[in-house]
């Protein structure tokens, strides 16, 4: 019996859904069991080390007494151990509803979203589905604007337990809002997040990783976007010693636009890693990936993106760049744009660096009475603020600049 | 109140400088025109405190103290200004933010107090217009997509804004039309003086029209060869400094064509 297994039999009771969602949790198991961890060389995961993930976590729900972060105008749904807790979780506008996921759960297995793509995190996503204990179901009604930004607080979770989570939003057509992820969690935090933007929807998705430091992070996006929808998404990547962040998006719809960009801050010996798969499968779809690294102490950044124009998906018009800047000697960044196209007729770009701070750039600010520090951790600043500035909600935004700029402090001497 | 003696500095194992003296006086506006090469720009970066450069010996002094063990942001605290040849552009810093930034930390390391927002703003538009730079410009990314003209505004903006002892500028004239350069020009004279000197580099004689120096440096292969009064820029202007590489060579006396010996 795998240790997840004996977790599995251990917790069953307390899993939500009761007996008549054990057939399918059941089978997921056996899925991830047949699947095995991934070799070593796994293309997959090549870059990543996955030796804290080797042992199992406990499937035991935790007590949380944190404090728990809000950001200040927004609508802050709070999450504990991924449970919604609506005694911290603030009123909803209209247009918008939030459902648990739990009260679905004794319904079937969660349900993907129709042309969902696939998981770029095999085979966590069958762990997850075995585990899946709470998450939430976000819908925004058709042709509805939703102003004040929906942020989804996840917190709790302890070291060496494990905290499984689905997120699946849907904007109906011509819908528009912006839905933030912000994690705050210890322990291992598996978490799925589907999208579905209907046709002239548009969706801001923003996720803000500032785990604990001994946390491990796993995220599985799966975007689907429909005719002229439009996607925006900005991960920040501050906290956990180990986060991945899959994101597979396709572009099933005519006309879509996916605009994606991130920047991750790494110390210590954090291992940031963002593994992108951009699907055009649509005609005349548009895509922009733009992320940057800063790697200090023996951290390591990881961009791995293929660009993938189906047969179906002609006229398409897509960049991806990646730069990092490395801060010491032993921080390492990989970085991997890639290209795969089947169709005539396309507009592909793509720019990838990995250097140091620019010593111009610092004699300049030193040049001006700046000291050193304080140059360095403006330029760093600087260069997340590029990608932070992509952010189009302003109390988001701010909020993101302040942790950036609690990081700086704490990192770049 | 700047006073440089014997000066050698390396790049790597190249000397450029090799023995460079140099008296400024309080209120002055110096000159250094030179050929291509001579060791202009690397005087500047020297004096800022440039790390690249390797001095071999010599001294620089302020005000009777030598900032040869202080760093780049030490000197600019100090009162040392080097407006930049090549500005450099850094994306994610606004014009606004960097230039605060800077005065308040000169001001913090006098000991004074930091400019506000609101004083920063207001200064910061009046100076502006000095230099005739547009104030849209204060909410860009430093120096991103600027024209060569409106970097150099802002170098010159940012010395008023600082209010140096001294101010280097390396070649500021440097890829300015006509009308920029009198505009220029003007703000630098606004800033001139009595307890404040300049010293200008430049190829040209029309930015120093407008700048009258009081003393002219003819700088080559890294020495200062010759010093004279403002009517040397035209003597430089007409003749080049063939004559002076000339002369050297065959070990004479420098001294400019129509000059007493």
């Amino acid at each position: 019996m795998s240790d997840w297994r004996a977790t599995f039999v251990a917790n069953q009771e307390t899993f939500v859904g009761g007996a008549h969602a054990l057939a399918w949790r059941e089978d997921a198991l056996a899925a991830f069991e047949d699947a095995g961890m991934p070799r070593p060389k796994a293309h997959a995961w090549k870059h990543t080390p996955l030796k804290a993930l080797k042992t199992a976590f406990n499937a035991a729900p935790v007590a949380y007494s944190g404090t728990t972060p809000r950001i200040e105008g927004a609508v802050n749904i709070v999450l504990v151990g991924g449970v919604v807790d609506p005694s911290q979780s603030d009123a909803l506008p209209e247009g918008v509803t939030v459902t648990s996921l739990q009260a679905n759960l004794s319904m079937g297995a969660p349900a993907l979203p129709t042309d969902a793509p696939a998981t770029l995190n095999a085979p966590f996503d069958t762990l997850n589905k075995a585990f899946v204990n709470g998450g939430t179901v976000v819908t925004v009604a058709k042709n509805s604007t939703i102003e004040a930004p929906i942020v989804l607080v996840h917190v709790g979770g302890a070291t060496g337990h494990a905290v499984h989570v689905q997120n699946h939003i849907r904007l109906e057509r011509s819908a528009k809002a912006t839905i933030v992820e912000l994690w705050a969690m210890d322990g291992l935090a598996n978490a799925l997040t589907t999208t579905d933007t209907a046709d002239n929807a548009e969706l801001h998705h923003i996720v803000l990783q500032n785990n604990g430091p001994e946390a491990l992070f796993l995220a599985d996006h799966r975007h689907v976007l429909g005719r002229n929808a439009r996607v925006f998404g900005t991960s920040v990547a501050l906290g956990s010693l180990l986060a991945r962040v899959g994101v597979h998006t396709r572009l099933n719809g005519e006309g879509a636009e996916c605009d994606l960009s991130g920047v991750y801050l790494g110390h210590g010996s954090q291992h940031h890693d963002h593994t992108l798969r951009m699907e055009h499968k649509a005609p005349n779809c548009t895509s922009n990936q733009r992320f940057r690294g800063i790697l200090g102490g023996k951290s390591r950044g990881v961009f791995s993106s293929l660009l993938v124009v189906t047969e179906t998906g002609v006229k398409a018009d897509g960049t991806q760049d990646n730069r990092n800047v490395l801060l010491s000697e032993t921080a390492r960044a990989n970085s991997e744009p890639m290209l795969e196209i089947y169709t005539d007729d396309v507009k592909a770009a793509h720019g990838s660096a990995i250097g140091k701070l620019d010593d111009e750039a610092l004699f300049y600010m030193r040049a001006r009475g700046i000291d050193a520090s304080t140059a360095r951790r403006m330029l760093t600043g600087g260069i997340a603020r590029e990608i932070i500035a992509d952010i189009a909600d302003e109390a988001i935004r701010t909020h993101a600049e302040t942790l950036v700029e609690a990081w700086l402090l704490e990192s770049v001497a | 109140m700047i006073h440089i003696s014997d000066l050698k500095a390396n790049i790597g194992e190249t000397p450029i400088l090799k023995g460079l003296s140099l008296d400024i006086e309080p209120g002055t506006v110096h000159a250094i025109m030179g050929p291509n090469a001579a060791g202009k720009s690397t005087l500047s970066k020297v004096v800022a405190g440039h790390e690249d450069y390797d001095v071999k010996s010599g001294d620089i002094t302020l005000n009777g103290e030598s900032i040869m063990e202080l760093s780049a942001e030490e000197r600019a605290q100090k009162g040392i200004f080097m407006s930049f040849q090549y500005p450099v552009a850094i994306p994610g810093i606004s014009t606004a933010y960097f230039v605060r930034t800077a005065v308040n930390a000169v001001r913090t390391a006098n000991g004074e107090e930091e400019m506000d927002a609101v004083t920063f703003l207001k200064t910061a538009r009046e100076r502006m217009k000095w230099v005739g730079m547009d104030k849209a410009l204060l909410n860009r990314p430093l120096n991103v997509g600027f024209s060569g003209g409106e970097k150099k505004r802002n170098e010159i903006f940012q010395l008023a804004m600082l209010e140096p002892q001294f101010a280097i500028l390396d070649e500021t004239d440097s890829g300015l039309d006509i009308d920029a350069l009198r505009t220029v020009a003007d703000g630098v004279n606004k800033m001139r003086d009595p307890k404040r000197s300049f010293l200008v580099i430049t190829h040209y004689q029309r930015l120093l029209d407008y700048l009258k120096p009081d003393v002219v440096h003819v700088l080559v292969d890294g020495r200062i060869v010759y010093t004279g009064g403002f009517e040397l820029v035209h003597t430089l202007e007409e003749h080049g400094y063939g004559w002076a590489e000339e002369q050297i060579k065959n070990g004479e006396p420098v001294c400019p064509p129509g000059a007493e010996a």
